[in-house]
């Protein structure tokens, strides 16, 4: 578990926009996956996480950093070998039915990433997408089904088949459960975990649900404005969260299971613009623990603890937990 | 408590090209006044559909069936003409939260006029009123710099922003009801949170009664004083939050807060699950819908529907199932 199979150093998203302006979608984010790890990334809407696992992927290429999975550099690939390099990381996405070509039946779909690829002859691909759609429980009778006859968890099932029928080293999933109700939810969640054992698989998992990401992540990252805020181990982030963000965000979330949290009353205001993030540090313009220094000085990602990261001016002291 | 709404046996179904949708079928339930009812259910279970069929917003062209009663203060709604409804009801007394603040509010009309629309309409009152009026509440709903907002069209602000403000049109005119149909799904966790907590201030300020709409049980359980679930169109159970988190009775109530990632459990714990997926609407199987999916399905199920039996110690607890989980103290 040890060994490193994806690094991502210094990665910068910009997108540029009318009049000169750029918007900063990803800043400066580096860390590294290791084999059979699962990185959730949390963070609210617009805070960049799709971004940065779009960048990982090249779709589109990101503006400035390194990418480096299995010890190639795939900033440094022509198109032509970017191409072979891609059913390494394949993406499962968010919308489980539009993800997927209408005209192509299920048996199609999960084995045209082969054909792409040129492996093996045809009887060959059709025999690893049976076996791969065997593996995420769908059978025989659905193989000629076209997405619209299926239902969302199915599809999302054909979609994660479709990804891991190259047998990739790392699986990314955009938000992929986010579409489906609580009980299919469950299903496919368990589903990943099942697979992620079977082949050793690492994954970076993007989600808006804390319940949802701390249920299958080893580390969780939280993003705030672009930015890496938060990096530790799952049941340590949970239990010890540093950053008045992640704070915010676990008193935020409406009764878990048994906890029956009540949010903080009256919390900061909206999300900022990220085109016009304040200065210092992205999240002193809501935090209910700023100083003076904060909106000044920009903080770094620094270790707090064992594999326990913080950007934060004020993890070199011990934060409450009420203000 | 005085019950203000009463729904009894309230079934809509709709046609379409697979046969009849029974959207909502032989639901009945009461709101007490100035309690918060959430209803909750996976997509499909028709819980959208029965609050707006509270308001006649059912479109009267697809409806194969609509029966039943709902009273309002002594007045079965469901015998209102349009034209009564849209005069008396609707927006004045009972008013609703959309789940899209993207596409609740009219692009091309300002705040103000938005939430002056309806005060003109149901309080008598002149635009100079209203706009005084419609300051005040984007004032009490949170809305920084509510003066300026109030010439702002939808799209220059946020979707938090949105929401506040179709929530300041829903409360303008003192509604005894207000219906949330999913208010904060489009919505991040934290400005959720704040919503929230906005609704439970007015509704306590104004002594008004809540039917909150959602998906989460977890957050119905945290807001509501009682909780409904839905299935495939009828309703299964209905509880105390405190009661439905606790003792279920209904095996869909205990599979659906099972299936939930908890957070106070490790990382990787393996999360139970319900098998299958919920019925087709257009199915005609005659017993519980929810029988192909049970673990606890008797022979009782597969013939006929079971209706709600309430609990003989508490008689705010009810479930439809002939073989209900069976609680501390009791035998089976």
């Amino acid at each position: 578990m040890n060994e490193s199979v994806l690094r991502v150093e210094s990665l910068n998203v910009a997108y540029p926009l009318s009049g000169k302006r750029v918007l900063k979608a990803v800043q400066n984010a580096s860390f590294e996956l290791r084999r059979g790890e699962t990185i959730g990334i949390v963070g609210e809407s617009g805070c960049g996480k799709s971004s940065l696992v779009k960048a990982i992927a090249f779709l589109p290429k990101p503006t400035s950093g390194q990418v480096i999975l299995n010890d190639v550099n795939l900033s440094g690939l022509s198109s032509r070998k970017l191409r072979e390099a891609r059913k390494s990381f394949p993406i499962v996405f968010q919308d489980p039915i539009s993800s997927l070509n209408p005209r192509r039946t299920v048996l199609q779909l999960v084995s045209q990433p082969l054909k792409i690829q040129k492996i093996g002859n045809t009887q060959q691909r059709l025999q690893a997408a049976t076996k791969m759609l065997e593996k995420v429980g769908i059978g025989a009778e659905l193989h000629g089904r076209r997405p619209y006859e299926l239902s969302g968890g199915q599809c999302q099932r054909v979609s994660i088949a479709r990804a891991l029928v190259t047998e990739p080293s790392i699986l990314i999933c955009d938000e992929p459960v986010s579409a489906l109700d609580v009980s299919v939810q469950a299903q496919i969640l368990n589903l990943l975990e099942d697979l992620k054992q079977e082949f050793q698989l690492s994954i970076l998992f993007v989600s808006h649900d804390l319940g949802v990401v701390k249920s299958i992540s080893d580390r969780v990252m939280v993003m705030y404005l672009g930015k890496v805020v938060e990096l530790a181990d799952a049941d340590e982030i949970y239990g010890n969260p540093q950053h008045p963000y992640t704070k915010l965000l676990l008193e935020s979330i409406p009764g878990s299971n048994k906890g029956r949290v009540r949010p903080v009353q009256g919390v900061g205001m909206d999300l900022p613009s990220p085109l016009n993030p304040p200065s210092g540090c992205a999240f002193s313009s809501r935090c209910a623990f700023v100083l003076e220094h904060c909106r000044v000085e920009e903080p770094k990602l620094q270790e707090v603890g064992k594999r326990h990261q913080v950007s934060c001016h004020l993890t070199a002291k011990p934060v409450s937990a009420k203000a | 408590m005085r019950n203000i709404l009463e729904v009894k046996n309230l079934t809509v179904h709709f046609k379409s090209d697979f046969g009849v949708v029974k959207a909502v079928d032989n639901v009945s339930f009461n709101l007490a006044e100035g309690s918060v009812l959430g209803l909750v259910g996976e997509s499909g279970s028709g819980k959208s559909v029965l609050v707006r069929a509270i308001l006649g917003l059912t479109p009267a062209e697809s409806i194969a069936k609509l029966s039943g009663e709902v009273i309002f203060d002594g007045i079965d709604l469901l015998r209102m003409s349009e034209k009564q409804l849209n005069r008396e009801v609707r927006g004045k007394r009972i008013s609703m939260v959309f789940q899209d603040p993207m596409t609740a509010l009219n692009p091309v009309m300002t705040i103000g006029q938005q939430i002056a629309d309806s005060m003109k309409l149901h309080l008598n009152i002149n635009a100079k009123q209203a706009r005084e009026r419609a300051l005040d509440l984007l004032q009490r709903v949170g809305i920084p710099k509510p003066a300026e907002r109030l010439d702002s069209y939808p799209h220059q602000l946020s979707g938090g922003m949105r929401q506040r403000v179709v929530i300041a049109i829903a409360l303008s005119c003192e509604p005894d009801i207000l219906l949330a149909d999913e208010p904060t799904t489009a919505l991040d966790v934290t400005v959720q949170a704040q919503i929230l907590d906005l609704l439970e201030d007015l509704r306590a300020e104004r002594q008004m009664s809540l039917i909150m709409v959602s998906h989460d049980l977890g957050l119905v359980s945290s807001r509501a004083d009682k909780v409904a679930v839905m299935y495939s169109g009828g309703l299964v159970e209905i509880a105390n939050a405190d009661t439905i988190f606790e003792e279920p009775r209904m095996p869909y109530t205990r599979g659906l807060l099972d299936s939930i990632p908890d957070i106070s459990m490790p990382s990787h714990t393996k999360l139970k699950t319900i098998p299958g997926r919920p019925p087709q609407a257009t199915s005609l199987a005659l017993g519980c819908k929810f029988e192909p999916r049970c673990t606890r399905a008797v022979d009782a199920c597969k013939v006929s529907v079971p209706e709600l039996f309430f609990d003989q110690s508490d008689s705010s607890h009810a479930w439809a199932c002939f073989n209900p989980i069976a609680v501390r103290g009791e035998s089976q």
